[in-house]
């Protein structure tokens, strides 16, 4: 009877749910992760549902099968198949399909989801002697198969453990698909290597409306100024600032005569924000060498910073939507004009590791998320819907 | 006297009781942690490395200076209240105390222990 009572309240509070994003399903995840009725959750442990939308690549299959497994029960996973939809169409209904199956699982846990992976033990503790004794490391052997991390001299001439780790391609602060491995002393990452690029974001829907040629010109400017808009949310959450992220992403769905106002209100708020520029002055820079291979030309004493990568994505929305709404005919640019720094995922291994090494680590995701992956056309295509 | 023993008793047996009783029926559900539970959270990779590591303990050089002058502010304070009743004896007592602990800082700085680099 209270466990009815407690079930009716949990099917009534938000769902928790952790959202994998596949190729294609970034514009679905980014709709179903600012839903009120969705908790997109930081890990599984605390999540029930595993939402994966979009394709993945083969290799990642088995990362999905640990994330899954990585949740309680009960558990269940929703799969989502992106659908190329035309402008102006009423968005889908994955964040009911996602509640409808919480509640389903919620009200029958018997359909909680099994174990995809095998539940193997991890290698049992073996040092160097016959009994298991001896070896490196603070305790002595390889602890249950994985090596302790060991003193390595650092940069500024400190002796710190390094620790390495790979951070998996569903990690929810990096781009999804990135497989990253690095070594940290403290919290400063030394080496950094691409194992993976992250997954193209080509194929995404509101990126095929973009590179439409025939499109009127004030819709291609709106189209522009939202995607600034949508991609500018992400980077608020992840400094820190959830509510200013959510209204962010409410504006990019304002109404075509709205969109000015409110991106103006939007401005004014994070420009009144004390807190920002604290989170984001002199974080994240992009040292110069590497503005060249991200298309990027600094002027003078210009810092490529978490700021002024925020602040100009903010105005350039904003002058996207004034060309929009103003009378005269509005110019038509070129996402390459919006986006100057615009990375192809592939390129990535050869630019990422001057840019993250010697960075924080969170520091280092900021600037990551700050990065517009894989936003060009290649030259000569066109993506049919 | 007895009532308050009784009272006393029975009140710690209750709540250990109850608090034990309560553990309880939490730990009725619970599950043991399958492999990939166990392991930290990677994005979906396991992990390859152990995740214990190291931190230097920088202020430790620190933290005995500290306490070693602090002891010698400890004997300043009331030295500090009775100063002006006793007269120049509690000086002369002072800097015989001072010079030994200088003794010990000449020591400290030929060592290097004021060095931060």
């Amino acid at each position: 009877m209270a466990m009815r009572r407690l079930l009716a309240l949990a099917r009534r509070a938000p769902t928790p749910v952790f959202i994998v994003t596949g190729v294609g399903g970034f514009e679905d995840a980014a709709e179903l992760r600012w839903n009120e009725r969705i908790h997109a959750c930081d890990t599984p442990r605390r999540a029930s549902v595993l939402v994966v939308a979009g394709q993945i690549r083969p290799e990642d299959r088995q990362a999905v099968a640990r994330v899954h497994d990585q949740m309680p029960h009960p558990r269940t996973t929703v799969w989502h198949q992106p659908q190329v939809r035309p402008a102006g169409e009423e968005p889908n209904q994955l964040h009911s399909l996602v509640s409808d199956a919480y509640g389903a699982v919620l009200a029958d846990p018997s359909t909680s989801k099994p174990d995809v992976l095998p539940d193997q033990p991890p290698a049992p503790w073996r040092g160097r002697g016959d009994h298991g004794q001896g070896g490196e490391g603070m305790m002595g052997g390889v602890p249950y198969g994985r090596p302790m991390a060991m003193t390595a001299d650092d940069r500024d001439g400190l002796a710190l453990d390094a620790l390495r780790f790979t951070v998996g391609p569903f990690a929810p602060m990096l781009p999804s698909g990135l497989v990253l491995a690095v070594s940290v002393q403290g919290d400063v990452i030394q080496q950094a290597r691409v194992e993976r690029p992250p997954f193209s974001r080509r194929h995404d829907s509101s990126l095929a409306v973009l590179h439409d040629d025939e499109r009127n010109p004030a819709d291609h400017a709106r189209d522009l100024s939202r995607l600034c808009l949508r991609f500018l949310a992400p980077i608020l959450d992840l400094i820190g600032f959830g509510p200013q992220a959510e209204r962010a992403f409410l504006t990019s769905k304002a109404p075509d005569d709205a969109l000015l106002l409110r991106i103006e209100q939007l401005a004014k708020v994070l420009r009144l924000s004390p807190g920002l520029p604290l989170a984001t002055r002199r974080v994240g820079v992009i040292p110069s060498g590497c503005l060249d291979a991200l298309g990027l030309s600094q002027e003078s004493d210009e810092l490529f910073d978490l700021e002024h990568r925020l602040m100009s994505l903010l105005a350039k929305a904003r002058m996207l939507a004034d060309d929009a709404a103003s009378s005269t005919a509005p110019v038509s640019r070129d996402v390459r004009d919006v986006f100057p720094e615009a990375l192809d995922s592939l390129a990535l291994e050869s630019v990422l590791p001057e840019i993250l090494v010697g960075k924080e680590w969170r520091e280092a995701v900021m600037t990551l998320a700050a990065l517009p992956l894989d936003l060009l056309q290649p030259q000569g295509s066109r993506v049919r819907p | 006297m007895n009532e308050a023993l009784v009272t006393f008793t029975v009140v710690l047996i209750a709540a250990f009781g109850s608090s034990l009783g309560l553990r309880y029926l939490a730990m009725r559900g619970h599950v043991e942690p399958t492999a990939s539970q166990s392991v930290p959270f990677l994005g979906g990779g396991e992990p390859t490395t152990h995740a214990w590591s190291r931190f230097h303990v920088r202020y430790y050089p620190m933290t005995l200076l500290f306490v070693a002058f602090e002891m010698e502010m400890m004997f300043m304070y009331p030295w500090a209240v009775v100063y002006l009743q006793s007269g120049s004896r509690a000086l002369i007592e002072m800097g015989m105390f001072l010079s030994i602990l200088s003794a010990g800082i000449a020591y400290g700085w030929r060592e290097g222990a004021f060095r931060w680099q």
